[in-house]
């Protein structure tokens, strides 16, 4: 399996949106969650797909190279991995000490946060 | 609005953007009996077509997605309008005059001719005549009153800010529902999803190359004619497309912005209400070393504020309500803007000065102050590597300096790239924005602001685009 940057961007809301819901199963949440991961992925890609041209293509890179990842420890690209995995590497990056990996985990984290809570809002 | 087209189009002017300085510039044109071309980047939708702060606004309204940035260290990201209306369709419309000292600093430092608050006076008042400007009727909301006992609490003062509201009908004053209707009463024509690209001079005209994209993406070429010409594109895109078309000087060299920190805080009780009106209130008795204020507070927007904070963020589905976004914001942070070939999207570049970012940092400890004083129980700031504060004591815990890797700013407010006035060495335009040996091409938006309001910059932009233009029509734009 090769890395593939849109397919990490629906991997990464489905982990955001499984670490957001945990703890919260029992509040109408149970068989949303792909759902709302699926709205979220669909508002970050709506958002790259505006963003402009200076981010566009290192954000595409930085992305496919965050999908990439995955293979160094697990041999397996980050939208693959197991949603533990997932949510692992996702807070590894978060905590990166590489400047450039801690905003792209800060882009993604804050818009699809952002379309989570909206989404829960209107329901 | 006219119809899609390609070819040409002749008019008497032509004002390219219809944010608050090329809305009132094209109404005033209109009027005044000349046939006057608005021309949009973005879409003609109407302020109603999606909600205030929502995603689907962001998408549809916002330049970029939302995601445009100041590149630097550290980066800054920024917003603008990309629809009819610019930055005032997406703004929440608070309302300021330019205060006197601030008119002093840009008359002094540009050399501006007649630019007080007494000859401003007359142009704010038909702003405002045509744009309502109401404070906040009844009680605010808790969320900005909180921010008020605050500061009372600390001995300081707050206001309570004026909008650019009709709250008697309930709809904020965009340009797409003050000028932009008042263009069209004048015959003047709108064309939206038009993109200009470059502009030059040939045969005693003005002449724009565009591009018009049609609702189904397709992409048409059209040349706009005109005998005056008025560059109203924002404070970054304004400069882009002069430096595209060759001029350069003093150009695009020093945009400014209002960088902003964020907190949020949490109450014992809900401040946050659903259907609360938006928060009103300031603190400006610092400025223009930094001024305090409330942010809209929705789930989403804290969730995006609190990106880094997950044991915070945890808590917003249950506690919410308790929750308000406050800020702190300076004039700090000095830009360029550069087009690049190829590039639909200029670059812009930002640069820190410490002393600037030692400002803001002590405005955010000064709002962490007051929100304790004014009974929050927690204080996150919304900087990555701070911890939550749970009193004012833990205060002592924050670092002496603001890491500049930390510093997460963002700012709604970018001004000051081709500032006006008769100093030559300094200034792009001179004292009415007609570009310096720009054959009387003028600009009529933020860019020709000489610096920081620190306030709300919308009703200085509005104004001074009134003041040039009537001055442009006056002289039948010679």
């Amino acid at each position: 399996m090769l890395p593939d940057a849109d397919a990490a961007i629906h991997a990464i809301a489905g982990a955001l949106a499984k670490r957001e819901g945990e703890g919260r199963e029992g509040e109408g949440r149970e068989g949303g969650a792909e759902a709302r991961a699926e709205h979220a992925a669909a508002y970050v890609r709506a958002t790259c797909a505006r963003a402009p041209g200076y981010i566009r293509p290192p954000l595409r890179l930085a992305t496919w190279g965050f999908d990439a990842w995955g293979c160094l420890r697990h041999r397996r690209p980050f939208h693959a991995l197991t949603p533990e995995q997932q949510i692992a590497q996702l807070e590894r990056w978060e905590g990166s000490w590489l400047g450039p990996a801690r905003m792209l985990m800060t882009f993604y984290v804050g818009v699809t946060l952002f379309a989570l809570h909206e989404q829960e809002a209107a329901a | 609005m006219i119809e899609p087209f390609a070819g040409t189009l002749c008019a008497d002017v032509a004002v390219i953007g219809s944010g608050p300085g090329g809305a009132v510039t094209a109404a005033l044109c209109a009027e005044a009996g000349y046939s006057t071309l608005l021309v949009e980047e973005g879409p003609n939708l109407p302020l109603e077509s999606s909600p205030h702060f929502s995603g689907e606004e962001i998408l549809q309204k916002y330049r970029g997605g939302g995601v445009t940035m100041a590149l630097g260290a550290p980066t800054l990201s920024y917003v603008e309008g990309r629809c009819v209306g610019g930055g005032s369709e997406v703004n929440r419309g608070l309302y300021h005059r330019t205060p006197a000292y601030v008119l002093e600093q840009w008359s002094q430092r540009y050399r501006i001719d007649d630019l007080t608050v007494e000859s401003l006076r007359p142009h704010f008042e038909a702003c405002e005549a045509t744009a309502t400007i109401a404070h906040l009727p009844g009680t605010p909301p808790d969320l900005s009153r909180r921010l008020g006992e605050g500061a009372e609490a600390r001995g300081w003062s707050a206001i309570s800010a004026p909008r650019l509201y009709d709250y008697a009908a309930g709809r904020k004053q965009s340009m797409s529902a003050t000028f932009v209707p008042r263009f069209e009463r004048a015959e003047g024509r709108l064309i939206a999803d038009t993109r200009a690209r470059r502009i030059h001079r040939s045969g005693g005209k003005w002449e724009v190359e565009a591009v018009h994209t049609l609702s189904d993406g397709e992409q048409r070429t059209m040349t706009i004619l005109s005998d005056a010409l008025f560059v109203s594109c924002g404070a970054v895109h304004t400069p882009a497309l002069l430096r595209s078309s060759g001029y350069r000087r003093n150009i695009g060299n020093s945009l400014r912005f209002h960088p902003m920190l964020k907190v949020v805080a949490l109450f014992d009780e809900a401040v946050n209400l659903p259907g609360d009106p938006d928060p009103v209130h300031q603190i400006k008795m610092f400025e223009p070393r930094f001024g305090m204020g409330c942010s809209i507070s929705s789930p989403p927007l804290l969730a995006m504020a609190l990106a880094a904070h997950p044991a915070m963020r945890a808590r917003i589905a249950d506690e919410w309500r308790h929750m308000g976004l406050y800020y702190v914001q300076n004039g700090g942070g000095h830009g360029r803007v550069r087009s690049v070939p190829g590039l639909a999207d200029p670059l812009v570049f930002i640069r820190h000065e410490e002393d600037e970012l030692a400002a803001l940092y002590e405005g955010l400890q000064r709002l962490v102050e007051a929100l304790f004083a004014a009974g929050a129980k927690a204080v996150q700031p919304c900087l990555p590597g701070f911890g939550l504060l749970t009193s004012e004591k833990d205060m002592a815990f924050l670092p002496a300096r603001l890491p500049r890797k930390s510093a997460a700013m963002s700012s709604v407010h970018v001004f000051a790239s081709c500032p006006m006035g008769e100093e030559r060495r300094l200034s792009a335009t001179d004292s009415w924005g007609r570009i310096h040996d720009g054959e009387g091409l003028c600009i009529a938006d933020a860019s020709l602001m000489g610096g920081p309001t620190i306030a709300n910059p919308q009703g200085s932009v509005m104004a001074i685009a009134h003041r040039n233009a009537l001055r442009a029509i006056e002289r039948r734009f010679a």
